[in-house]
């Protein structure tokens, strides 16, 4: 029994073997599933799941401790059934059936950062104990199932004359992500947390390949932050779909992580009733903003223009300026430039860090401050932004409203995130 | 100054769609519109043309009232796959391996690798017989065509020519032109459609069974269900997709309607009996004239290079998802070996066979039914069962008149196959007794 050959075994070698009752010698049942216990590092085997001759379509729990001996592809021998079938088959908290959560079920490869499909489920074996150690994705693995692995093994060193690879996946990677044995239960047994180690746009290609069930559970586990970082990754039809069935709630929660044009792009799109829901739960200030956005076109400098900035009036002096610098810089996107306005707010010059930090920190603003600002104004066409960036050297440009007064301004990188998602748009449109 | 004045064309044309709601709604449809069209398009292959053709030529207008049950049948079928598709997106294969597991599974792909190969290679068929017609040898046509086809898929951009065959797909109604040109008799067809005939002698019957199954084929339910995910439909947008649906079955019939009336006013009158297409587009020339027989030739040829790629690309597609290989166009030969090495053994076995000197054509058609027939009612039942699980549907599940259509529809298909399967069958073992 302990060659070490046998140290390794599959689950498809114990579903439906029969029970053998050790009091009597004779056949009991068949062994349906099997029972793990998530506690320790790998799931151990805590119980089997039994169907007993003529008791139709019942299930009976026969917990592990009760088998003697363990014999595969033969039969599993046990003691004290009359006692063990007499309970209520019930999973404790930790525990979960392994052929109904993983047998041809999608699980997430972390290491490989995608979607397989188990074959079979590989087994550390020592004496009665078992131990779940690899999910089983390759070829093999199918032909286990079909039961016919020995022939075609067979034939395979036949023709090629080496042994077929078998491809594992080691529990350590394993993601499970099945939605069938009812949600919470899953969701509170298995941590998802492995998923969080993954760069957000991996994170994005796995909900693509996933079910739309699959996609919530997922979700669902995942903190705010990184599924708003995964969201702003895949692209804005599957963005809506999954939108469109998540709670409201959960979904204002993601939004409020995520950047202010991406969260315009998805509300946009959203039906009417879940936008109300939405704009009812974010932050005042946010819903202004969304609101003020989505009347814009997209294709408009006002849709891609941050409303933070920092300004400053004519007769600030430059340490005055410095100081407020530093009181804002957590919550701005640039701090580089400083727009200067007069008393009606119209933009009159424009001053940057380098200039605040080489002249007198008593000079006023007004005396070195440029004076002729580049400006687009909030209906300039995304395209022309993009163009003044490659025609002047700098990085943030102002957007005023047709009074000059200043609304917000654009980064570089902005402007071209935009404008880039609008050619590769067209080009999608085109295909 | 003229990209200012585009820009503001654009800007006034967004707007008014904003505002007009019915300007909206049509947007929507194209966008969602597709699957059902590219579905119904393809299943008027070179298999089905035959059939169409050959119906005609024999009983004349007879058999167009098949095309009304044909129709429905397909559309329930079809529904329940674009709504199983919105509803969990997944693909039809992905459901039946988790919720039958893994032998259904294997017995049906292993049916649906077979069948598609005996599929496609009638589909090279039709490029063979078409290409004739213009006077090319098949041992030029159906190389070049599979070629092609390979490097469309391998090398090329599918999106794109998804869209062209799409455009393509309306040249089946050179089908309708071609029907005029043979100047029916409008009267005889209105009353055929009307006041369907029932003769129960067996040709009539497997002839019957033959253009209903033609137009309901096992790998069209994996293929329509993958479409409707690939476009990331919406549960909201289920009405547009009930359209296109519906669109790409109306296409699908009156395509056969017109190729039944063409054949049926020309040869049937003057008693000409055609074995496949090619041989209707032949026969037309006496009677219709030289343009209606290359327009039927020429559909016959658009028919065949789509469906003799959207086949083995599909079937390469269902069996990769079930069995958990990488698949996808979008992905490299090296990405995903397992699909690019499916979708080039099925290209080429079946592109081989048509090119064998005496290729035995009418047994692959038959045996490629025989393998649909007995595929169709494990689809079909897995499909409804499926579509009743609320575990699966949630609220979507069938209600009560779509399960009695369904389950009418599921009953009278496995029956009509059934039936199909062992007439061929029982008349080849009487004719061994004989």
């Amino acid at each position: 029994m302990s060659a070490y050959t046998d140290n390794f075994t599959h689950l498809s070698y114990i579903i439906g073997i029969p029970l053998i009752d050790s009091a009597t010698g004779r056949r009991a049942g068949r062994v349906t599933d099997m029972v793990a216990g998530l506690r320790e590092m790998y799931p151990r085997i805590s119980g089997a799941m039994i169907a007993r001759s003529g008791q139709g379509r019942r299930r009976f729990y026969l917990p592990w401790k009760n088998v003697k001996s363990l014999e595969l592809r033969r039969a599993l021998v046990a003691e004290g059934l009359d006692e063990a079938f007499h309970q209520e088959p019930r999973l404790g908290e930790n525990e979960i059936l392994l052929k109904e959560t993983f047998w041809d079920k999608q699980i997430v490869d972390i290491q490989g950062s995608k979607v397989v499909r188990v074959n079979d489920l590989h087994l550390l074996r020592e004496d009665q104990n078992l131990w779940v150690v690899h999910m089983d994705v390759g070829i093999p693995g199918l032909l286990r199932r079909l039961g016919c692995f020995g022939l075609s093994d067979w034939l395979f060193q036949l023709v090629f004359s080496c042994e077929m690879k078998e491809t594992f996946i080691s529990w350590k990677f394993v993601q499970p992500i099945t939605p069938t044995i009812g949600r919470d239960v899953l969701a509170l047994k298995v941590h998802h947390s492995k998923l969080s180690e993954l760069h957000p746009a991996d994170l994005a290609e796995i909900f693509i390949d996933l079910g739309n069930d699959e996609r919530l559970l997922i979700l669902q586990s995942l903190d705010d932050a990184t599924a708003a970082r995964a969201f702003q990754e895949m692209p804005l039809p599957v963005r809506v779909q999954m939108a469109e069935h998540v709670a409201d709630e959960r979904l204002a929660g993601i939004v409020n992580g995520m950047a202010m044009d991406e969260v315009v792009d998805l509300v946009a799109q959203l039906p009417k009733r879940k936008k109300a829901a939405l704009l009812r739960l974010l932050p005042p200030d946010k819903v202004v903003q969304i609101t003020g956005l989505l009347e814009l076109s997209r294709r408009v400098a006002g849709s891609i223009m941050n409303t933070e900035f920092i300004s400053v009036r004519r007769d600030a002096t430059a340490t005055e300026v410095l100081d407020k610098i530093k009181a804002e810089a957590r919550r701005q996107e640039s701090i580089y430039h400083t727009y200067v306005l007069d008393e009606q707010d119209d933009l009159v010059g424009v001053v940057t860090l380098r200039q605040l930090l080489t002249v007198p920190g008593d000079a006023p603003v007004a005396g070195f401050m440029r004076k002729r600002v580049v400006r687009v104004t909030v209906d300039t066409n995304v395209r022309d932004v993009a163009d003044i960036f490659l025609k002047y050297n700098f990085t943030v440009v102002p957007v005023v409203d047709k009074h000059n007064r200043v609304q917000g301004a654009i980064t570089m990188k902005d402007a071209f995130a935009a404008v880039f998602r609008q050619v590769r748009s067209e080009a999608e449109a085109a295909k | 100054m003229t990209s200012a004045a585009a820009r503001s064309f654009v800007q006034g044309f967004f707007n008014k769609v904003k505002e007009n709601a019915a300007l909206r709604n049509l947007l929507l449809f194209l966008s969602i519109l597709g699957p059902g069209i590219i579905t119904g398009s393809v299943d008027n292959d070179a298999g089905g043309i035959t059939t169409y053709s050959v119906a005609g030529a024999l009983y004349g207008y007879n058999l167009l009232w098949t095309l009304i049950p044909s129709f429905v049948a397909l559309a329930v079928v079809q529904e329940m796959n674009a709504r199983m598709g919105i509803v969990t997106g997944k693909g039809l294969a992905d459901l039946i391996r988790e919720n039958f597991g893994v032998r259904i599974t294997f017995f049906i792909f292993v049916g649906l690798v077979v069948a598609d190969i005996g599929n496609t290679a009638t589909e090279f068929a039709g490029v063979a017989g078409s290409m004739m017609i213009f006077g090319v040898s098949k041992y030029v046509s159906v190389p070049l065509a599979a070629v092609a086809v390979w490097i469309l898929v391998v090398k090329g951009d599918y999106k794109i020519a998804e869209r062209i065959f799409l455009v393509f797909s309306l040249c089946l109604f050179s089908y309708v032109l071609s029907a005029l040109l043979a100047k029916p008799d409008w009267g005889e067809v209105g009353k055929s459609l009307v006041h369907p005939t029932m003769h129960f002698d067996s040709d009539y019957l497997s002839m019957t069974l033959g253009i209903i199954g033609t137009t309901i084929a096992p790998w069209m339910q994996f293929y329509m269900q993958s479409a409707v995910i690939e476009k990331r439909i919406k549960i909201n947008e289920y009405r547009y997709v009930l359209w296109d649906v519906i669109l790409g079955c109306v296409a699908t019939v009156v395509v056969a309607f017109f190729i039944i009336v063409a054949c049926a006013s020309t040869l049937h009158k003057n008693g000409v009996v055609i074995k496949e297409a090619a041989d209707a587009a032949m026969s037309l020339k006496p009677f219709a004239g030289d343009f209606a027989s290359e327009l039927f030739a020429f559909g016959l040829f658009v028919a065949s290079v789509f469906s003799a790629t959207i086949l083995p690309l599909a079937t390469a597609f269902y069996v990769c998802e079930a069995f958990g290989f990488e698949a996808g166009i979008n992905k490299k030969i090296h990405e995903a070996p397992q699909f690019y090495a499916l979708f080039t053994f099925i290209m080429a076995v079946s592109a081989g066979i048509i090119l064998l000197p005496h290729a035995p054509l009418i047994s692959i058609t038959i045996w490629t039914q025989v393998v649909n027939a007995m595929l169709l009612p494990v689809v079909l039942v897995s499909m409804i069962l499926m579509v009743n699980n609320p575990k699966i549907m949630g609220e979507h599940v069938n209600n009560r008149v779509q399960n009695m259509v369904g389950w009418a529809t599921t009953g009278i298909l496995i029956m009509l196959t059934a039936m199909l399967v062992v007439q061929p069958l029982a008349a080849a073992v009487l004719k061994v007794f004989r």
